[in-house]
């Protein structure tokens, strides 16, 4: 409602723009939205905060990995590039659904999704030619790791997506990582149609 | 002067040309963005991977028009960056943006998303006070509305006026309120234990380095020593609370913003390319005209120049120009009453530097530059065709009445 109201009223002020108080109007709601927004630490459309790498971290985290499964079981991380606009912490928040809160049917249709983003990307990896509107790309946010053509030689056809479930301990003076742990959760093949879950390995 | 403008303290300025830089600059700079985003893709994610808050907003509609938005906010930013009906154009590409920013946000509210949003208010400040922008196409309509004697007025006496740049003002606060609310977000989530120790810092890039499989270049240093990450971790909210309070007090902005790209360059250095687009907002709110006006005025010798008063296209073109010259090195002098040597009746733009003489589309073209930010446009004048073609047009454009004028005379 709010959005709506928010596009409508500007188009307005923008009309009556040389009205006197018309601006002020337009800049006192939305300097009002901007406040109450940042101050409360919630968007609310259009209006944005940038409460940024704002939760506390603890000394134990967790984090969700999605690896591509090939035909012979090899696993390979995943590229986020794949699936735009994402990047590796949406990932994990993606992984974690996937692990613990997707039906089977929700899982089996987001592993199709992932699979077929993920073997276009392999397409054009390996392709290797970079064409001039990619090489005017402004940079990745986030500029994590890409898939190479070299990388992917070594991998057949991608056929299912395992979830991992990482966790991060950080030493008492945090200036290391004591121990990481990984264990994978789910399988999700949607070539076969089948999820398996691997409560076994905890 | 300072390398940064506090435009709440005072949004007056002794040349308009910040509002023409920024408006080139962030016009520029969003349709690069918008056209490397990959619209089309977002719309492929199954449907139940949502952001419910705003659920409202996914709908297969929107995400269908995505792909072709991108190219109206770019032909409307296009228009924009001229800055011709600014209003409107700007006005409408920042809702539109926001709209598509939006969308994206039901999949991923990331931070190219936040800083777009960013620049999109700032687009819709750029509309809303469209009229306090003289050096741009709209400003050269408008010289319409004025008369012929008032025009020569402001060529002849000079300009010693004020102008206003109110969406800089503005924008500038929205940027430190959205600052601030980075240094606010940790006091709101965090205990008050994390403001005492570096913990925090190590812990996030330790944490992002696992994640994204990479070390970044200053990562380690800091995750050695605390003192350093306690360091990093306080001085960035201090620096991001002083832009608001500098911005407030009325006093300079030149550190707090110094402070704020230093820490941007530091996130990069040590957690990856977090928030790039925040340099370019944070640049459009340097003392461009401050650097311009010292760039010319290391270089210029000071012209005359002759022009045809009855000419109200030259007249209003010149009127515009006008605003360049901030060091006041050019001296309009009307035909009407002006020295053989400054007038041609039938070339109607005479300009004379260091004794030489130039006329009619060569005067214009030396006119330009002779304000350095038109040089290149000057440069490519010179080019035969174009040259060429520019005379021609120069002599069509010449009013019939000023040539048989001319003739009679003879």
């Amino acid at each position: 409602m709010v959005y709506v109201l928010f596009f409508l009223g500007t188009l307005g002020i923008l009309a009556l723009a040389r009205r006197r108080y018309a601006r002020e109007v337009w800049l006192a709601g939305f300097f009002t939205t901007l406040l109450a927004v940042t101050l409360v630490g919630m968007p609310l459309l259009p209006v944005v905060d940038m409460h940024k790498f704002a939760q506390p971290s603890e000394e134990e985290e967790t984090y969700y990995e999605i690896r591509m499964v090939d035909a012979s079981g090899e696993e390979l991380r995943f590229d986020d590039r794949a699936t735009p606009p994402v990047t590796g912490t949406r990932t994990s928040t993606v992984g974690g659904q996937l692990a613990d809160e997707y039906t089977d049917d929700q899982r089996l249709e987001m592993g199709e999704f992932y699979l077929e983003n993920a073997r276009e990307h392999r397409q054009t990896v390996e392709a290797g030619e970079r064409s001039v509107t990619d090489r005017l790309q402004p940079p990745r946010y986030v500029d994590d790791r890409a898939w190479t053509a070299a990388e992917l030689e070594e991998y057949e056809a991608f056929e299912a997506i395992r979830i991992y479930e990482h966790t991060v301990v950080y030493s008492d003076d945090n200036t290391a990582i004591d121990s990481t742990e990984e264990r994978p959760r789910v399988t999700i093949d949607p070539t076969d149609g089948t999820v398996t879950e691997h409560e076994e390995s905890r | 002067m300072s390398a940064f403008v506090n435009y709440v303290a005072d949004d007056g300025r002794a040349s308009p040309l910040n509002l023409a830089v920024v408006r080139v600059l962030l016009g520029t700079y969003v349709i690069w963005r918008v056209l490397s985003l990959e619209w089309a893709a977002y719309g492929e994610w199954p449907d139940f991977h949502v952001d419910e808050t705003i659920g409202f907003l996914h709908q297969d509609l929107f995400f269908a028009l995505l792909p072709y938005q991108q190219w109206v906010v770019a032909g409307l930013l296009l228009s924009f960056i001229v800055g011709y009906r600014t209003r409107w154009t700007g006005g409408l590409a920042s809702l539109l943006l926001m709209h598509m920013l939006s969308v994206k946000a039901t999949i991923y509210l990331a931070g190219t998303v936040e800083s777009l949003f960013v620049c999109a208010y700032l687009l819709l400040l750029f509309a809303l006070f469209a009229e306090d922008d003289p050096l741009s196409v709209d400003g050269f309509r408008r010289t319409d509305e004025r008369s012929l004697t008032e025009l020569n007025a402001v060529l002849t006496e000079g300009t010693d006026r004020v102008y206003r740049l109110r969406a800089l003002k503005w924008g500038l606060l929205a940027v430190a309120i959205i600052y601030v609310g980075s240094a606010w977000g940790k006091a709101l989530n965090g205990p008050l234990e994390i403001w005492l120790s570096g913990a925090e810092l190590q812990r996030d890039i330790l944490f992002y380095g696992e994640l994204t499989g990479i070390d970044r270049a200053l990562g380690a240093p800091l995750v050695e020593h605390e003192w350093l990450a306690w360091v990093g971790f306080v001085g960035t909210a201090l620096v991001q609370v002083s832009l608001f309070a500098a911005v407030v007090l009325g006093v300079s902005v030149t550190l707090p913003i110094l402070g704020i790209l230093g820490f941007h360059v530091s996130v990069i250095l040590t957690l990856g390319l977090y928030f790039i687009d925040m340099l370019l907002v944070l640049s459009l709110f340097a003392a461009w005209d401050g650097a311009y006006r010292r760039l010319v005025s290391a270089t210029d010798e000071p012209v005359r120049v002759g022009y045809d008063d009855h000419w109200s296209g030259c007249v209003r073109a010149l009127v515009v120009l006008a605003h360049l010259d901030v060091t006041d090195s050019v001296e309009f002098v009307p035909q009407s009453d002006a020295p053989p040597a400054l007038t041609d009746r039938e070339k109607g733009l005479v300009l004379v530097r260091d004794g030489t003489g130039y006329r009619g589309y060569e005067a214009g073209r030396q006119l330009l530059s002779q304000f350095r930010l038109c040089a290149p446009l000057a440069v490519a004048m010179a080019i035969p065709p174009v040259r060429a073609l520019g005379t021609r047009l120069y002599a069509a454009a010449v009013p019939a009445r000023t040539r048989s004028l001319g003739s009679e005379t003879d």
